[in-house]
């Protein structure tokens, strides 16, 4: 059964992460200002890494497992910086291809929620 | 002067998920972010990777540049350690350093360091298939240096147990999210590892070795 959460968003300060456990779930709140806002599971897409132990710059996280990097501002997979000064032995083989690496179809999971008096609601 | 040492101690995962663990290389700067900065592959062919690994400890940065060899399904080796860079580390140059490390199932009764009990020894039986991390040590050191080996030795097995703490971490919260991770090409587990855009050291020897039926 879902359950209903409100977060008063007085709360939460613009462009800045905020992260709250609800009901055993680490979520993190991006307020990307003018009452609009991104929810998201802080579970990295990648392999599964907490991203509350992540890395955040503004409007980026950085999981701390792997080091991939997601926007805040719409979940997507922005870059593995582990793909720099390595590119020359990514070579394709019979398990992997570099190509595929470009076109990774990664993103952070969103949260539905909406917005009601002054209030951040969710359904969980 | 040669100093020789084991370290072993149980690792309670299953032996193809330590090793990946250890060919997961996208992770080391990161997961182990407290030493490790930066992380290059100098080569790599079927067999030996040469790798470079920037590492920060307070005022010192050095370089340690390194063989890898993937010697059987579950066996690394590491050899031809260079270092360069500022700081005590230097001195590791007049130390000629040889790894041998393999995952295993315990198949007798031994002695071993017990990784969720702080690496105290426990006795265990040879029915209990626990999976056991061993390393031998082959140091070759000057006779200048020969006095702090114990210095060295405990200085060694610390950054072992701190890598592999962090690393056993992260698999069992694979674990809790996707399942155990008993060897199974289609479960949520390994599946990610077998996406043709995952890198991994040596990715198709390992595959092979263990997922080839």
């Amino acid at each position: 059964m879902r359950k209903v959460i409100k977060i008063d968003t007085a709360d939460l300060n613009s462009r800045k992460l905020t992260i709250k456990l609800v009901e055993n779930k680490k979520i993190g709140i991006y307020r990307l200002g003018q009452g609009k806002f991104k929810v998201y599971e802080m579970t990295c897409p990648h392999m599964g890494g907490d991203l509350c132990n992540g890395m955040i710059n503004k409007s980026t996280i950085q999981c701390g497992w792997h080091g991939y990097m997601f926007s805040l501002i719409n979940g997507n997979f922005i870059k593995n910086p582990n793909i720099r000064g390595t590119e020359f032995v990514r070579v394709a083989s019979k398990y992997f291809d570099p190509s595929d690496e470009k076109t990774k179809n990664l993103e952070l999971k969103t949260i539905d929620h909406r917005i009601e008096k002054n209030n951040l609601i969710l359904e969980i | 002067m040669k100093f020789e040492f084991t370290q072993k101690y149980t690792f309670p995962v299953t032996v193809e998920s330590a090793v990946v663990t250890y060919l997961d290389c996208e992770h080391y700067i990161f997961l182990h972010r407290s030493h490790e900065i930066a992380y290059k592959i100098i080569s790599i062919n079927e067999e030996k990777c040469i790798s470079e690994i920037i590492y920060k400890s307070g005022i010192f940065k050095w370089a340690q540049k390194t063989t890898t060899e993937y010697i059987n399904k579950n066996e690394f080796k590491q050899y031809d350690v260079k270092i360069k860079g500022f700081g005590p580390a230097f001195l590791a140059n007049f130390i000629d350093v040889k790894t041998s490390l393999k995952y295993y199932k315990n198949n007798k009764n031994q002695l071993v360091g017990n990784i969720d009990d702080n690496f105290n020894e426990i006795y265990i039986k040879h029915d209990n298939n626990i999976v056991i991390s061993e390393i031998k040590y082959s140091l070759n050191l000057p006779i200048f240096l020969y006095p702090f080996k114990n210095y060295l030795r405990k200085k060694l097995k610390t950054m072992k147990e701190k890598k592999d703490l962090e690393d056993l971490f992260m698999i069992r919260r694979r674990m809790k999210l996707f399942g155990d991770d008993n060897i199974n090409k289609e479960s949520e587990y390994w599946k990610p590892y077998f996406k043709k855009s995952y890198f991994l050291l040596f990715k198709d020897r390992f595959i092979e070795n263990f997922f080839n039926n």
